[in-house]
């Protein structure tokens, strides 16, 4: 500890302003115990003022040089929102056309279901029955054709001639 | 005739507009500091000079995002910290203990003594080894590079008081080594 105005160790890391600087350097010159310690502070600082910067090995790459070269996905990343635009139009387009055109739409579900498999017993009984009752009226419309045609042929034959008959 | 010496501003924003010849200058002025930076703290010269070039290539690419242009040094050194201690926490997860404890070697005498400028180097060397990453660090950031505890703190990502403690700590264990009392 020291009784310095200002921290010792700041003024030798260069903190203190010139007027700081100027009242410790009075107070040192006046305090024993002050003046030990600014002198080794000092001898640390020098000491390490020897040491000296490296020459670098190798220089650093300029921009101009290939390692500056933007990598494949800030390649990539950098065309992405021409790509999303590009994307976001298509869409705008598509759907917009779809607003303004307006199509009817209608859907049975049933019809739906039973196209993909996925009817329900109900349905499926439903449409077996009215195809029973179209192959009914179907078989009634060709019986009573047939009897028809009898009654025909046999009124004809009364009306023939007797050589006919013969 | 009077020359004014370009400033690291003008060529921030040189090298922002797309002036590669701004930029390669801005690397041609910092590249030496930042080396010697990265050498002193991750001591290794191959490991310095790859954190060096990832370092520029890194604040080349995220140049637009330097908010004020006066400030390249302080975030120049940022980015070159971050390489630095993103290493470290990929080969020694150990090494973000805060202080470590001197190794107890005995004291080099520097004081009082005369000693060749080799053998200082090599004493401050050594002293600067036993420090902390983040106190030698400081130490390299104050002393060699002449920033203000302000910046350090920007640099190291920490409290104004964070860096104060670890420079006096540092600094009272190299007092104790390369200072001693006669």
């Amino acid at each position: 500890m020291n009784c310095s105005p200002f921290d010792l160790r700041d003024y030798w890391f260069e903190e203190l302003s010139p007027e700081e600087r100027r009242q410790v350097e009075t107070h040192v010159a006046g305090c024993s115990g002050c003046h030990e310690e600014f002198e080794r502070l000092r001898l640390t600082r020098q000491a390490l003022s020897h040491l000296r910067e490296e020459e670098m090995p190798r220089r650093i790459a300029f921009v101009s040089d290939k390692v500056f070269e933007p990598t494949r996905f800030a390649r990539w990343w950098s065309g992405m929102p021409k790509l999303a635009f590009g994307l976001a139009l298509v869409l705008a387009v598509f759907f917009g056309g779809v607003w303004a055109t307006h199509p009817s739409l209608s859907v049975e579900t049933g019809k739906w279901q039973l196209a993909f498999g996925g009817g329900s017993a109900q349905a499926l009984a439903e449409m077996e029955a009215r195809h029973t009752a179209q192959m009914r009226t179907v078989e009634e419309t060709y019986e009573l054709m047939m009897k028809q045609m009898n009654q025909l042929y046999l009124r004809q034959a009364e009306m023939a001639p007797a050589s006919y008959r013969q | 005739m009077i020359f004014r010496e370009v400033e690291d501003r003008d060529l921030v924003l040189a090298a922002r507009q797309g002036d590669v010849d701004a930029y390669n200058r801005l690397v041609s002025r910092w590249e030496k500091r930042v080396y010697n930076y990265l050498l002193r703290v991750v001591k290794n010269r191959e490991d310095a000079l790859d954190l060096s070039q990832e370092t520029f290539l890194k604040a080349y690419r995220s140049l637009a995002r330097l908010e004020d242009a006066d400030r390249f040094a302080q975030w120049l050194f940022r980015i070159a910290h971050n390489e630095a201690f993103s290493q470290f926490r990929k080969e020694r997860p150990e090494s973000d203990a805060e202080l470590v404890e001197p190794s107890g070697g005995r004291a080099i005498p520097v004081a009082g003594h005369a000693v060749y400028p080799l053998e200082l180097e090599l004493a401050v060397e050594s002293a600067l080894a036993r420090l902390s990453a983040e106190q030698r660090e400081a130490v390299v950031l104050k002393v060699f590079q002449g920033f203000k505890f302000e910046e350090i703190a920007q640099i190291q990502s920490c409290p104004v008081s964070t860096v104060k403690s670890r420079l006096y700590a540092a600094f009272e264990l190299l007092r104790n080594v390369l200072a001693p009392v006669a």
